[in-house]
């Protein structure tokens, strides 16, 4: 465990002026659209105006913080740039353990503002009246998984070329992929056939912001969600420890 | 704690790359030794030493490190040995402090008051961001690390290099105190040949990815000398002797390896003692067109 928690410190003092102002800044959005929640959920016949309010608020602020939670934080380039890469190979920590140090470091990132946007939700469930907190955490998994996975593509790319040329192109190539993989996802989504919740004389009816709402909040999409999740998590461990075994030729 | 006779134990190896390679490289480093290990730049230290350390794959050998399987036991050997790079591979927000904090989980005997000892010796500040420090600051504060978790053996790559002769004294005098209990061990790869000549006990030559000579450092100055004669002298000398010539307008500089031999053949020569520095340039430039061998 000291081991563990000597790789987290490390890696989060390397960071602490960019933590502290993302986290800074995503509460200081946070308290903002809380307060608008507040103010605006006062008149009950404006409710489908709240709504599309809260939708698009909360898909920013979830949006922000699975971006933020998943992305590379920057310690790798910064490990690269100062030797530190080759330096601890010649340290006491196993390949093993510096991987499941990269994970901790990860899902402490998660955790962190996982609790920020779950704390946002339930403050604007309790003044909306909307309970739509598992459409906000759906919406933070969905992105936290894309950027763990665009974390993770980095890493293989830095991991397998050679030079600056095989670098190019296997960055060149991985944005294509995604490109593609995005517009087909799109495509997908553009497909699937959303059905209001509620009945037609309740107010909400018709609201196309609460039948999206619903839909990204549904069990279906939460399985979906963190199963997806679970499984980028998985791909970047392994890359991870992949990476650091890794023994020049 | 395993027994171990040789800390270093380098058997054979070798490693291609495409316009450079380590051939065959065999030598021993004793436990309570400093080896010097000396090459020109380019010469194959820093790869071999990587070798050693599993940094990069070797194509054929074998390599123990305190006795133990370099591949094999590598988490049990990074754990009682110390490497010092001559670049310190912190970033620079960090402070002497929180070095303490990283290394302190990282080695089971990492001792932070032998640390905080070492800093104090140094005079250097604990709560200054490193990127503040100077190259020398850089370098006490790696070999404070080094020293404070009871590493068995010490391995350094060019770490005095870029040092003022103040500062390098100051080193090479704590490396002396570290080596006193008889227990631990040093393999120290330097151009700078005056280091070792101060504390080292072998040397090791290399040249061109090969092992010119290894062995203890008195022994090998004892039988190392330059005769100074004219030409006609040259051919009485028995050229097995001879490790290579360095011809002027005046006659000739001849290094042997039986100083002792030659004392007795040419009486009437010139015969100077050599330093490392000078083995190292006979040795070494005995393929170039004004040498011979």
């Amino acid at each position: 465990m000291r081991m563990y928690r000597s790789l987290i410190f490390r890696s989060f003092r390397m960071k602490r002026v960019r933590n502290r102002l993302f986290i800074f800044l995503i509460l200081l959005l946070d308290a903002f659209f809380s307060l608008m929640s507040l103010v605006f959920s006062d008149d009950p016949s404006k409710i489908k105006d709240n709504v599309m309010m809260f939708c698009v608020f909360s898909f920013m602020l979830a949006m922000l913080c699975g971006m933020i939670a998943g992305a590379n934080n920057g310690v790798y380039r910064m490990d690269a740039n100062t030797g530190w890469n080759q330096y601890i190979r010649v340290l006491p920590p196993t390949p093993l353990q510096q991987a499941v140090a990269d994970l901790l470091i990860k899902l402490i990132y998660i955790l962190i503002y996982g609790t920020i946007i779950m704390v946002y939700a339930d403050f604007s469930d309790d003044h909306t009246g909307l309970h739509l907190m598992s459409y906000v955490m759906n919406i933070f998994l969905f992105f936290a998984t894309i950027f763990v996975i665009i974390d993770t593509v980095y890493c293989f790319v830095v991991m397998f070329s050679k030079n600056r040329s095989q670098l190019e192109i296997m960055g060149l190539s991985a944005i294509v992929c995604g490109v593609i993989i995005i517009i087909k996802l799109c495509k997908l989504i553009g497909n699937i056939r959303m059905y209001s919740p509620v009945p037609p004389d309740h107010p909400l009816y018709g609201s196309s912001y609460y039948i999206f709402a619903s839909y990204v909040g549904s069990g279906k999409v939460t399985a979906v969600a963190v199963s997806s999740f679970v499984i980028s998590l998985g791909l970047y461990f392994l890359t991870l420890w992949r990476m650091h075994e890794r023994r020049e030729p | 704690m395993n027994e171990y006779e040789n800390a270093i134990e380098v058997h054979g190896v070798s490693k291609n790359y495409k316009d450079f390679g380590l051939d065959n490289i065999s030598f021993d480093v004793p436990k309570g030794c400093i080896m010097g290990f000396i090459g020109q730049n380019g010469a194959g230290k820093t790869t071999t030493i990587r070798s050693m350390l599993n940094i990069t794959k070797i194509d054929s050998g074998e390599i123990r490190l305190l006795g133990l399987d370099h591949v094999q036991d590598e988490a049990e050997i990074k754990k009682r040995i110390a490497v010092v790079f001559d670049d310190l591979p912190f970033h620079d927000m960090f402070t002497a402090k929180d070095i303490a904090k990283i290394f302190e989980g990282m080695y089971p005997e990492w001792n932070n008051i032998v640390y905080c000892n070492y800093i104090n010796r140094f005079e250097l500040p604990y709560d200054k961001k490193i990127g503040k420090f100077s190259k020398g600051m850089k370098m006490k504060l790696q070999i404070a690390c080094a020293l404070s978790h009871n590493a068995e053996l010490l391995i350094m790559d060019e770490a005095t290099a870029g040092l003022d002769p103040v500062v390098r004294d100051e080193i090479l005098h704590i490396f002396m105190e570290y080596l006193q209990d008889g227990e631990r061990s040093i393999l120290m790869s330097s151009h700078i040949t005056s280091d070792l000549e101060k504390i080292a006990d072998m040397v090791t030559f290399i040249n061109k990815g090969r092992i010119l000579l290894t062995g203890y450092k008195d022994d090998i100055i004892e039988r190392h000398g330059i005769i100074k004669c004219g030409f006609d002298r040259m051919t009485k000398i028995d050229p097995d002797d001879i490790v290579s010539i360095r011809m002027n307008n005046f006659g000739a500089e001849i290094m042997v390896n039986n100083k002792e031999k030659a004392l007795r053949e040419c009486s009437d020569c010139v015969i100077d003692s050599a330093s490392i520095d000078d083995i190292m340039l006979f040795y070494v430039h005995r393929y170039d067109k004004e040498w011979l061998i």
